[in-house]
Formats: C-alpha cells, sequence, structure tokens
C-alpha cells in the first residue's frame, strides 16, 4: 500500500503525518517528505504514526537513519502515537532509546522544550 | 517519341523511373512468357481448370501492369475475376477478348524493341 | 531521376550495410521490375521464383523486409506467411503481401493468415517505396528490440551464474550439523529467499567446553546484504573477537560490534543475538540486538523468549549491550532463528507469529531435533500455503545433550 505524507507546522518543528505503510516500497516517499522538512531548517520532526499500518525492517533502517540526520543538524525527531503492531516493533527493537515515543502531541512538543 | 494507344511507353518507362535497360529486360521477358503464360490460359479453359485459368491470368496481369495497357489489364482482370469465382460460363469470350488484346500488346513492344527505344 | 533522399536504406540511423529485401513472385516481369526499384532505392535485392525457394532464401539470407506475391504455385502467398509464423527462427519477419487492388477481403485474409502489411499490384511507385520504408523500418525495431532481448537475457545469464556462485560461497559458511562439541548437537534448516541472502549463524567451539553461537540477520534481501553478513560474520570469528573487542563476552562483543557496524547510507543494519555456551560450567550468557528469533526449551518442556528490547546494531553507536546470563541444562535446548521463518503470512496477510511456532514446537515435545527443525518449517509452509518464503528463513536449533563431558 502506498503511503501519504501530508505536512503540519506546529510550535518549534513540523509535524508528518503518515498513512498507510513504511515500508522498502514507500522509502523513496518518506526520505523525500524528510528531507524537505530537514531543509527547511526544521529543528523538531514529529512522526505521527497513528495511521501506520505497517513497517518493515527498511521502515525500521529509516526511522534510524532521519534520527541520525537529523542529530546531525541539531534537530531531533520523536514519535507518536505508533499503532498495535508498529507499536510492538518500535518496542521490540527499544526504538525508543533512539527516537521517543509520545501518545499525545502536547508531550510530544514539551518533551522537546525539556531536552532543550 | 512514338505514342502507341495499345500501351504508353512515357507511363511505363516513368514506371521504371527511366531506367531502359530494366525496361528492355522487362520487354524481353514478357515477349517469352507472355505467349506461354497466354497459352497455359487457353489450356487450362479448354478443360474447365477454373484454378488454372486463374493463376495464368493472373501472372498475365501481374506483367501486363508494368507496361500500361488498359485494355490488355482490362481484359486480363476480368478473365482472373471470373475464373477466381469459379464461373467460366464467360470465360470462353473473355478470354478471346484479352488474347486480342495480348497479342496486339505484344506485337506494339516487339515494335518498339526492335526500334531500339531510341529517347 | 528519383533520389530516393529521404532516410535511403544505407543512410538509416547510420547502418554501414544496405537492409536487404526479398522479392517472391513467379512472374518475371513484375519481380524484375520491382526488383529494380528497390535496387534504385537502395536496397540489396534476393528473388525468389517460388514459395518454396522463397522460403528458403528466408532462411537463408534472413532479409529485413519480404515482398510476395499472393497467388503462386504450390506454396502461395498466405501459406508462405503461415509456415513463417509457425517457424521460431522466422516468425518475427516482416512481410509485405501483393494484393490485388479490387479486393478488399484479401486484406483481412492476409492479416489472418500472418501477412505485416499489403501492397496492390497496382500501386504507384510512390506507394511501393513508402510502403516498402515502412515495412523495413518496423524490421529494423523488431531486430533492435530482439537484440535488446537477447543482450538481456545474456546479461540475466551471467548475474544468475555469479548470485549462484555467490550464493555458493554463502552456504559454505554455514556450519555442519551434527555433534558439533562433545555433548553438544546442531541441526539447522536454511531457506534464503532469493537463493542468496543476509541471514546467517554459526556455532564454534572454542575448546573447553566453551563454544560461540550467534545468528545474524542483514536487512535488505540479495547481494548487498550478503556481502554485509560476510563480513560481519568474519569481525564475529574468535581470533578477531580477541583482537578487537579483547573478550568472549556477549554484551562486549556487540557493544564493539555497532560501534565498527554502523547504519549504512541506504538505512541498513543488522540485528543479531550472540550467544556463549559453556557445557561444563553449564552456563549460557548472550546478547541481542534488535532480535527477537531466540528462546529456550528446557526439558521440562518450559519455554521462554530470551530476547529483551535493544536497539539494531549501528543504530545508535553509543549503546551499550548488556550480558544476560541462564544457568542450562542437559536435555535443554536452544533456538537461535530469523523472523523470516515466524513471520510468514498466509493468503490473507495474517502472520504465522511467534505464538504458532512456540505452540508447533512444545506440540513435538521430546522428539529429536532434528525433527522439531523439520516440523518448524512444514508448518510454516503449510501456514502460507506454498513452499516460497518471502523473507530469508534460517533456523538453528542447539541441543545440550544428556552426555556429560
Amino acid at each position: 500500500m502506498a503511503m501519504q505524507v501530508k505536512e503540519r507546522p506546529v510550535l518549534n518543528g513540523v509535524v508528518l503525518e503518515l498513512t498507510g505503510d513504511l515500508t522498502y516500497a514507500n522509502r523513496e516517499q518518506f526520505k523525500t517528505a524528510v528531507e524537505g522538512v530537514r531543509q527547511k531548517g526544521c529543528r523538531h520532526l514529529i512522526l505521527n504514526m497513528a495511521e501506520v499500518r505497517f513497517v518493515d525492517s527498511s521502515g525500521l533502517g529509516l526511522l534510524a537513519l532521519v534520527s541520525q540526520n537529523f542529530k546531525l543538524s541539531q534537530g531531533k525527531v520523536s514519535m507518536l502515537k505508533p499503532q498495535s503492531y508498529v507499536r510492538e516493533i518500535m518496542s521490540l527493537a527499544n526504538i525508543q532509546k533512539l527516537i521517543p515515543v509520545y501518545d499525545n502531541e502536547q508531550d510530544a512538543l514539551a518533551g522537546h522544550q525539556r531536552a532543550a | 517519341m512514338n505514342h502507341d494507344p495499345v500501351f504508353s511507353l512515357d507511363e511505363a518507362l516513368s514506371r521504371v523511373d527511366h531506367d531502359r535497360e530494366t525496361f528492355e529486360m522487362m520487354v524481353e521477358l514478357f515477349l517469352e512468357h507472355g505467349p506461354k503464360d497466354l497459352a497455359e490460359a487457353k489450356a487450362a479453359l479448354g478443360v474447365q481448370n477454373a484454378v488454372g485459368l486463374a493463376r495464368s491470368s493472373h501472372r498475365l496481369k501481374g506483367a501486363i501492369l508494368q507496361f500500361c495497357a488498359p485494355a490488355s489489364l482490362h481484359a486480363c482482370k476480368a478473365l482472373e475475376e471470373t475464373a477466381k469465382a469459379g464461373n467460366l460460363l464467360h470465360a470462353e469470350a473473355l478470354y478471346a477478348t484479352l488474347e486480342q488484346e495480348l497479342l496486339r500488346l505484344l506485337n506494339a513492344l516487339r515494335r518498339e524493341r526492335d526500334k531500339g527505344l531510341a529517347a | 531521376m528519383s533520389s530516393g533522399s529521404l532516410a535511403t536504406p544505407a543512410g538509416l540511423a547510420g547502418l554501414p550495410t544496405p537492409q536487404t529485401v526479398l522479392v517472391v513472385d513467379d512472374e518475371p516481369t513484375a519481380r524484375i521490375a520491382l526488383a529494380a526499384r528497390l535496387k534504385r532505392l537502395g536496397y540489396r535485392v534476393i528473388e525468389a521464383v517460388d514459395g518454396k525457394s522463397g522460403l528458403d532464401a528466408l532462411r537463408r539470407e534472413r532479409p529485413d523486409l519480404t515482398i510476395l506475391d499472393w497467388m503462386m504455385p504450390e506454396i502461395d502467398g498466405p501459406s508462405f506467411c503461415e509456415r513463417v509464423r509457425q517457424d521460431p527462427e522466422l516468425l518475427t519477419s516482416q512481410i509485405l503481401m501483393m494484393t490485388s487492388h479490387d479486393e478488399p477481403e484479401q486484406i483481412a485474409e492476409g492479416l489472418a493468415r500472418g501477412a505485416d502489411d499489403f501492397l496492390s499490384k497496382a500501386a504507384s511507385k510512390y506507394e511501393i517505396t513508402a510502403r516498402v520504408q515502412s515495412g523495413v523500418r518496423a524490421a529494423t525495431l523488431i531486430r533492435r528490440l530482439e537484440d535488446a532481448t537477447e543482450e538481456i537475457r545474456r546479461k540475466q545469464e551471467v548475474l544468475e551464474r555469479e548470485i549462484q556462485s555467490a550464493a555458493s560461497y554463502v552456504e559454505s559458511l554455514l556450519p555442519a550439523p551434527g555433534i558439533v562439541a562433545p555433548g553438544v548437537q546442531m541441526v539447522h534448516a536454511y531457506r534464503p529467499s532469493l537463493g542468496l541472502g543476509g541471514d546467517l549463524f554459526n556455532i564454534v567451539s572454542w575448546g573447553d567446553g566453551v563454544l560461540g553461537l550467534y545468528l545474524l540477520d542483514a536487512s535488505g534481501h540479495g547481494v548487498s546484504s550478503a556481502l554485509r553478513s560476510a563480513a560481519l560474520s568474519t569481525f564475529l570469528r574468535r581470533g578477531n573477537l580477541l583482537r578487537h573487542v579483547g573478550s568472549t563476552d556477549p554484551g562486549a562483543i556487540l557493544t564493539e560490534a555497532n560501534k565498527q557496524f554502523p547504519l549504512t547510507e541506504d538505512g541498513n543494519y543488522f540485528t543479531i543475538i550472540f550467544a556463549r555456551l559453556d557445557i561444563r560450567a553449564r552456563t549460557l550468557s548472550y546478547a541481542t540486538a534488535g532480535h527477537n528469533g531466540a528462546f529456550l526449551q528446557r526439558s521440562s518442556g518450559e519455554f521462554n523468549w530470551m530476547a529483551r528490547p535493544n536497539l539494531p546494531l549501528g543504530f545508535d553507536a553509543s549503546t551499550t549491550y548488556v550480558t544476560t546470563d541462564l544457568t542450562i541444562a542437559p536435555g535443554d535446548r536452544l533456538y537461535l532463528l530469523s523472523d523470516g521463518l515466524y513471520e510468514v503470512p498466509d493468503s490473507s496477510g495474517a502472520l504465522w507469529g511467534q505464538d504458532r511456532l512456540e505452540e508447533t514446537i512444545c506440540g513435538c515435545g521430546p522428539r529429536p531435533l532434528t525433527e522439531v527443525v523439520a516440523r518448524s518449517i512444514e508448518e510454516a509452509i503449510r501456514w502460507q500455503g506454498h513452499e516460497q518464503f518471502p523473507d530469508d528463513v534460517a533456523l538453528m536449533g542447539v541441543e545440550v545433550t544428556a552426555a556429560v563431558v
């Protein structure tokens, strides 16, 4: 299933609303959307995973890549509302060590400010 | 410039882009094969062989087309069509017309060949 | 004198040799007139006096275009076309059929029996030229397509041979099943999805009753993941471990491997479980990095999934991996496997899952290890409904046998 990405600016950052599967097939789409946001100088990228059905091993790698790239430009990445199966994958891989996971947007925004 | 009404030398030459050598070869071939094909057509007609008649008249048509001779072509086409349709009812008469026109054409071509086809 | 300047055969797309046209007509006057025209246009011409010699000429010369009369003795035009289309060597030949001007039904029959295009016997020289050029153009395109297809096929063959060779090498890195050390039996199953995959596992006796074992999974498929796996497996050789890590402690090994094997540009990484089995001390130490395919089945039947949540290798260079220690007893069985085994989907997309794998293993009871491994693969195949696994599948079962060293 193809992935849709919608951008939404928030305080000090950008939320990317993702719909669909974060997989090998959709990697270019995801990478392009994220790069676009990063190059505009975004410091805090929040990935809203509420509508993401599935993440494969490529998708996991992409998340790591995005996190590393944002760190290089002094930014950070947070994850919002991963659902059931996706949530399980994220926790088994201990992703929160790399990308903090939040259940609502306020917490995500607050989390960033605390760290800053 | 000779302009025999049986065939149009101008048109025939133009069809081969005024390649005299090829034209002369074609005339020789037709002078040799034309009578043979005509004889075969006659023989086929004699035994009511529509297929054989169609084939012979088809061959003749192919050659006649090269020389832009409308009367011969018309007669030949008529004979070929009726033979292909398997209808030999009027074939005798059609053959007679073809034979007449074709002999005229062959004579005209022979005359041209003997004249040397001077420009 | 017409010059035929538009795309003359010799000048067509810079082709060095003139294109060839075969003319098949039993009527000589018409045949040589057409042949002469074609030669004037710059084509090389071959003439055939009937269908049979026409077919021979076609086979021998492989002309770009064949022009043929409809009515001919023995093999007529349409029959000629039929024979050509039935011959695998000749079937893409371009054929222009002569028709009578006043018989359009011929065209339908001609097409049905294999002609590509038509030319009336009474056609003007302009039409003849146009049809011939269009026919030759079509033939050139087809030829290019055939050449390109052939080249792709050849290259594909070369690639496949190379992949086969690489796959053989990777398989040669796998440990031989059986008694790998006194008191330790191993059985494995290995099904890379494309013949070549990113899963590798090994069990090596380090002497004194100590064995090192691991199962690693390089993300992605095919050649590049296989290369990366081979690189990591080289790092995991005992000599290299002692040199670069300074110990055979699983946690320390993964911590160092994590630094040595960062995330690639494409976002590729490894998941791995590394374990150290000490038969004499009866201990099993292990560490996992993003890898959940590991469980221990006690001789009592008790079943424990071993993995702790941990980042895969390469995600964060600062990660420290912690070693977990367990005691083991004769009859205990350790299984290391890739997620490709328990994540097989059925026709509706539902995954087999770790729970069903656990059921299968437990359901086998005390059956021999070989049977249990075989049974697990069978059940996965049964779940997905066919033999071809979408992702690499690796399963290594290790049993601490009752024999005491």
